[in-house]
């Protein structure tokens, strides 16, 4: 149905997609995978020709043919009757791919209306056939964006697409954005629309797991070129090209270390609780609240990794920043014994190099402004440790522990990759020699095989430095990896806790059941 | 290529902006040496083998051969005699303060432009050029002390509020806005039959009521950084507030600021130009832009007197708005024709 043969993009000089062929028959799946900046999402807006014309040049010999018309040679007018008809699109983020100022109705009113000339009284009914195909309640109909959840939201990009019954949907990461158990449930939505109506649909995904589950013919991709193609299984039983192996081997693998809870405690919390109020009475006090966090009794051990698993919205990253401090909450949290909330804002301040955090994304959580030697610098600064002289050389030999080389220190935060950031974030927490540093999602900005190679890094640290880790993360696979201890969090409450072995082997409560099926 | 000298370069590359700071700069700078340009005293005295310097120091007239023990007027034709006869004298390129009165004009003043006053006098007999010179300068270290302080004290306190929000951000809030619909006008007509207005009494005054206008835009700069991850693993780190605010936040801060300083600038500058217009400036006899404005208004006969005013504030208050967009997109990474486009 739908055939590309040698398509090469240029933007400028830069050839973001280099001799890139592939076919999608009716009814079939094709997945395709590759890391960040390998082409992928190039490849998939070529097809509906959504490149800024002016900026955009396809190879001489580039041909993307649909229904064997070659649409890098159709009119604007010729296109925009495939766009969404014929062909449509679900992007990664149903955040910002709806628009927040219109109800869900009249944004898929809009569709209709162009491609089936369909009326806003008649819409009405489609929509409501629409949204029980993609099994979402039709009294959302009148929801704005904001008042659904992500999976909610990417139901709706969903109906949208197939609003005009589209004989091939694009779906791009369409389950990054989602928590596990809910992109679980739209990946079968997909596949069930698939048996149906017999759509075809190309997958693009960082997620060698979902592409192994949904697809039938996978294409592996890396800078800009297909390195690798064939029917899905064969690819994941005997990969030929290296970097094919290298991605599947980059799926993290178990710790080995058990659980010892004889080693020093270093942070403990005790019933924290972290309340937000959402309505205040006149005179500004709360009336009714939100509880972000309930109870949450937590320890970390020496040497050891307590895991902290939970969906978005769980209460994880608030449990962060009230051990941090950087929360109001109840409860106490004490470092070795000393209870935090009591001390004085400067003493507090000097405690602070002994717990450090290391956040999700590496992109936001560095100075663009600053070299990485200041970054790393700035906490040594903060307190005082030594002179100038040995703050440079402090600075080496973090960077050399996080495996960087010594030049970095001059660099600029927007000159390194994804990864390297991830490390001078982590190089700025150990300067400081803590005793406990809080990975924050630490790996989840990153592409796979980046992520195994920070997370042995953090296994390095930890055996070399005796840290302790507090790790918060939704993936399963990562706090295999490196917990010892894990407690499963639930809408602020901690809902099963136990030591690795025991809680991957025998989960006790549903929801945890839930989140080992959905890996 | 460092950050800073990408910037100059790309300020460069504007060439409204660049000429523009030229010439400005040429104009700032000669009117600050206006002592040395426009003096009714020559710079340098040749007189019986001895130099003298009357524009730095005062002599009696009997230090040249006269009668009085009163300091020279140089103007004086009897003094200029004695001086020739037994040296020279080098005078200034306009032979007038701005405070000289010409008392050797050929029709009553003001009179039109002539060979001796380039730009004619005003109603008093005074030279416009002369006056022109003192003014700008007293306009313009008026403008750019009041941007300066203004901008430092609106700075601090939109840095204040957006940072820590909360009480402080409301309560502070709530004053700025009581604090700014006091009629500024009213106030300095009140502040006028108390004191006799001068340069530091007038920016003192007028500072009171033009810090707010960075304010709003530092404080939601502030709001929007405080939330940022580097500014929260600075927190984390143990680093102080204000260490933060200063090294983490404020830079974010810049490129609105700059955006709005033009506008300070320039609203200074004719604040104060309106209020010596009203009458309510600076004190009778300085020599100020708006006065010269006033004067143009009363005397529709002399336009030499209008126009020059005119053509001085439209030329200046330009070149000082071209700068500063030059300035503003040199700090803005997202403008186009960016040189390092394509990189």
């Amino acid at each position: 149905m739908l055939e590309i043969k040698n398509l090469t993009v240029k933007f400028g000089s830069f050839k973001a997609v280099k001799n890139v062929s592939f076919s999608i028959k009716k009814g079939q799946v094709v997945g395709i995978v590759g890391e960040s900046g390998s082409g992928k999402t190039v490849t998939a807006l070529s097809i509906l020709q959504l490149h800024h014309p002016k900026s955009v040049s396809y190879g001489t010999k580039s041909a993307i043919s649909f229904n064997d018309k070659n649409i890098l040679k159709m009119r604007d007018a010729d296109i925009r009757k495939i766009r969404g008809k014929k062909i449509s699109f679900i992007f990664q983020e149903p955040m910002t791919s709806l628009n927040p100022l219109h109800k869900i109705e009249k944004q898929i009113a809009e569709a209709l209306s162009i491609h089936k000339n369909i009326q806003h009284h008649t819409a009405k009914k489609e929509i409501r056939k629409l949204f029980k195909k993609v099994n979402l309640n039709p009294d959302k109909m009148s929801a704005y964006p904001h008042q659904l959840s992500g999976g909610q939201r990417q139901r709706v990009m969903i109906a949208m697409a197939l609003a005009c019954d589209p004989d091939l949907l694009i779906a791009d990461e369409p389950t990054t954005a989602l928590d596990v158990t809910t992109a679980k449930t739209i990946l079968e939505l997909l596949e069930k629309l698939r048996k149906e109506q017999g759509l075809s649909i190309l997958m693009i995904s960082h997620d060698l797991n979902l592409i192994r589950k949904h697809c039938h013919d996978i294409h592996v991709m890396k800078d800009g070129e297909i390195v690798e193609s064939g029917k899905c299984d064969s690819v994941f039983k005997n990969p030929k090209h290296d970097y094919t192996k290298h991605l599947l081997n980059s799926l993290p693998t178990t710790l080995k270390d058990r659980f010892n809870p004889k080693k020093e405690t270093i942070l403990e919390s005790k019933k924290l609780t972290v309340k937000f109020p959402i309505k205040k009475s006149l005179f500004g006090r709360p009336r009714t609240h939100l509880t972000a966090v309930k109870d949450v009794s937590l320890k970390s051990y020496s040497g050891q990794t307590v895991g902290i698993v939970g969906e978005s919205g769980s209460g994880k990253t608030t449990l962060a920043m009230s051990l941090l401090q950087l929360q109001k909450y109840e409860g106490t949290v004490s470092f070795m014994g000393k209870v935090l909330h009591k001390m004085s804002d400067k003493d507090l301040r000097e405690k602070r190099a002994n717990f450090q955090i290391v956040f999700q994304d590496p992109f936001s959580s560095l100075n663009p402004r600053l070299s990485v030697g200041e970054i790393i610098s700035e906490g040594l600064k903060a307190h005082n440790f030594a002179t100038d002289n040995s703050h440079q050389k402090k600075v080496q030999k973090a960077l050399e522990d996080v495996q960087l080389p010594i030049n970095f220190i001059n660099r600029y935060p927007h000159e390194l990759s994804g990864g390297q950031r991830q490390r001078v974030a982590i190089a700025r927490a150990i300067v400081l020699n803590p005793k406990v540093i809080i990975l924050d999602e630490p790996t989840s900005a990153l592409d796979v095989s980046v992520q195994i190679q920070v997370l042995d890094l953090l296994k390095t640290l930890q055996r070399d430095l005796d840290l302790s880790y507090i790790l918060i993360s939704h993936d399963m696979n990562v706090i295999q990896a490196m917990s010892h201890y894990v407690m499963v969090m639930k809408d602020g409450k901690i809902v099963e806790e136990a030591p690795r072995a025991k809680l991957f082997k025998n989960p006790k409560s549903p929801y945890t059941k839930t989140l080992l099926e959905a890996v | 290529m460092t950050p800073h000298s990408r910037k100059i370069l790309k300020f460069k590359q504007n060439k409204r902006a660049y000429w523009s700071t030229v010439l400005f700069a040429i104009i700032f700078l000669t009117t600050l040496f206006a002592e040395l340009i426009a003096n009714e005293k020559p710079l340098i005295i040749f007189f019986q083998g001895d130099i003298y310097t009357p524009v730095f120091t005062d002599y009696p007239e009997t230090v040249f051969g006269g009668e009085f023990e009163t300091i020279a007027d140089y103007k004086d034709p009897y003094v200029r005699e004695l001086i020739s006869k037994n040296g020279w004298a080098i005078w200034p390129l306009i032979e007038y303060h701005y405070q000289t009165i010409n008392l050797a004009l050929k029709s009553p003043a003001p009179s039109p432009p002539d060979t001796h006053n380039i730009l004619g006098t005003d109603d008093q007999g005074r030279d416009v050029l002369a006056r022109l010179i003192y003014g700008i300068r007293i306009s313009v270290l008026f403008g750019l002390s009041l941007t300066v302080l203004s901008s430092i004290i609106g700075i601090i306190a939109g840095a204040i509020q957006g940072y820590y929000g909360g009480w402080i951000d409301l309560a502070f809030q709530r004053f700025i806005e009581i604090w700014f619909s006091l009629p500024t006008l009213y106030m300095l007509i009140i502040l006028a039959s108390l004191v006799e207005p001068n340069f530091w009494w007038l920016l003192g005054f007028l500072l009171l009521f033009s810090w707010s206008s960075l304010v709003g835009v530092v404080r939601a700069e502030f709001l929007r950084t405080r939330q940022l991850g580097y500014v929260k693993a600075a927190h984390a780190l143990g680093v102080k507030d204000h260490i933060i605010m200063w090294r983490h936040i404020l830079p974010n801060a810049v490129v609105a600021t700059v955006t709005m300083l033009p506008f300070i600038l320039t609203g200074s500058i004719t604040t104060l130009t309106s209020l010596d217009f009203l009458g309510f400036g600076l004190p009778p006899g300085s020599p100020s832009l708006g006065e010269l404005l006033a004067q143009g208004k009363a005397n529709l006969q002399a336009p030499w007197l209008g126009l020059t005013a005119f053509f001085t504030l439209a030329i200046l208050l330009s070149l000082l708005i071209f700068i500063f967009e030059g300035i503003r997109d040199a700090l803005d990474p997202h403008m186009k024709g960016d040189i390092n486009a394509g990189n």
